[in-house]
């Protein structure tokens, strides 16, 4: 024998898409009796011109209710203005779910279009318990350039749902100098462990220490920490450093190349000294085009032969947030050897989102004398670096594609056939 | 002088296309690290709802 609903309130909502109607759009049961089984029916609408293959499935954060739900004839085609009514059972044993509100949220798909979206709203009856706590927060020493992760242990010791949003803070001793995490929004069941990884960019930050304090927003207002680390930020392990030639009595010439991939205005910053000479520059501006060229010379004609360190500070962005170092040993060395000249091209690249990279080209230029086979060989070496890069990018979609049709597979083999949003 | 001069650009511009497909191994390298990171939230969800 069926058994029906009780206190079920009806809320009747506008439709989400003009192709297809869902009515009623929520069902809402106000204190749900476990053991029980409520059947409930929404009926979908085709108000398209073209007959719609219709999927029914339950959205990724409702997913921890599936075992609880059964929906009857999830797969079926509607014709144009036909509908269908689509039967769900839910039953609950005692004991099963935390004493909350739980909505179980439908999506109605179409292939990978969502058309529409019904929900099934019910509170279990008892006695709040919210505790959620940091068991640990772990990052590295990491250089400027390469990817940051910080690790973040949490255990939901209360009886509800922690629905959390994380938020880390980076301080420079007292000062807040960014925060990120609040994107993110992780689910963790009462009495589960969650390791949490975010990622940050580092080339924000300057090559010092900091502290990371890391603290967990959850539910309606409730908090957890903060628990910091401390680390230090190291300098770009891309950064080459060599030795540089210059005869007594000549100028350095420094070349810089910037590159912005934004899409919008850039600043600059360059401030370069040779340290024990007494010798220092600064060059400032902005520019908005996809390269720009900084050609100036430094005045070193007057440094007996010796060697030299060279440090230049090169900052960009739209609030010169960016920040990239370099050391060079510059070697003056007497008039009587040999011309050489020395030109130091620094391309600083500004990129959207994770990485930025600072190279150095070093390259000594013999007078009158560039040679069209050094050039040929520089070009067969660049393919073939491109070419095993191109390899590493293949076997990288390879598994991600992989992965994507394991999971589809896996999802089938759980909630029956269709496919979940990918094709 | 302008032969010279047209090597020199390209050999600016070889280098200019290194730096950038160093870039491009770095953000692979970014990829490939959050793509195993949500591959084992995916096996840990996996294991959830196994077992209940």
């Amino acid at each position: 024998m069926l058994k029906w609903l009780y206190s079920v309130l009806l809320v009747l909502v506008l439709p989400t898409s003009l192709a297809l109607t869902v009515n009623p759009q929520e069902y809402r049961i106000q204190e749900l009796e476990q053991d029980r089984t409520y059947q409930i029916v929404a009926t979908v609408i085709n108000s398209d011109l073209s007959a719609q293959d219709i999927s029914i499935i339950l959205d990724r954060d409702s997913q921890y209710l599936a075992e609880f739900i059964n929906i009857q004839d999830r797969f079926f085609q509607l014709q144009p203005n036909d509908k269908r009514n689509v039967r769900i059972a839910l039953m609950v044993p005692e004991g099963r779910l935390s004493p909350e509100e739980h909505v179980a949220v439908f999506s109605v798909m179409s292939g990978t279009y969502k058309l529409g979206e019904f929900r099934i709203r019910f509170s279990i009856a008892g006695d709040k318990i919210q505790s959620l706590i940091i068991t640990g927060v772990h990052a590295e020493d990491t250089p400027r350039d390469k990817p940051f992760f910080i690790f973040v242990g949490i255990k939901n010791e209360g009886n509800v749902i922690a629905r959390i949003r994380p938020v880390i803070e980076i301080f420079d001793g007292s000062r807040i100098v960014d925060r990120f995490g609040e994107e993110s929004r992780i689910m963790v069941m009462p009495g589960e462990d969650y390791n949490l990884t975010l990622m940050y960019d580092l080339t924000g930050l300057q090559n010092k220490e900091y502290v990371f304090s890391v603290s967990l927003l959850y539910n309606e207002n409730m908090s957890a920490g903060p628990k910091s680390v401390r680390l230090s930020v190291l300098p770009s392990l891309n950064v080459q450093t060599e030795n540089y030639l210059l005869r007594e009595g000549e100028n350095l010439s420094i070349i810089i190349e910037l590159e912005n991939t934004l899409d919008r205005r850039s600043f600059y910053n360059v401030v370069y000294s040779i340290e024990g000479a007494n010798i220092s520059g600064k060059l400032e501006g902005e520019f908005s085009e996809p390269y720009k060229k900084l050609d100036f010379q430094v005045e070193t004609s007057a440094l007996p032969a010796g060697e030299y360190v060279i440090n230049i500070e090169t900052r960009t962005g739209q609030s010169l947030e960016r920040l990239e170092s370099q050391r060079i040993i510059l070697t003056v060395k007497g008039k009587s050897l040999a011309v050489y000249y020395a030109v130091i091209t620094i391309i600083v690249i500004l990129s959207i989102g994770i990485s930025s990279a600072v190279g150095y080209k070093w390259f000594r230029e013999r007078a009158g004398k560039p040679s069209l086979e050094k050039v040929e060989s520089k070009l067969r070496k660049t393919k073939r670096v491109f070419s095993r890069t191109e390899e590493d990018f293949r076997q990288l979609s390879n598994q991600v594609v992989r992965f994507m049709q394991e999971s589809n597979d896996w999802l089938d083999s759980r909630y029956g056939r269709g496919r979940y949003g990918f094709k | 002088m302008d032969l010279n001069k047209k090597i020199r650009e390209l050999e600016n511009e070889i280098d200019r296309l290194r730096e950038k497909e160093k870039r491009f191994e770095h953000d692979i390298e970014i990829f490939h690290k959050v793509f195993e990171s949500m591959k084992k939230q995916f096996e840990q969800m996996k294991r959830e709802l196994t077992k209940k």
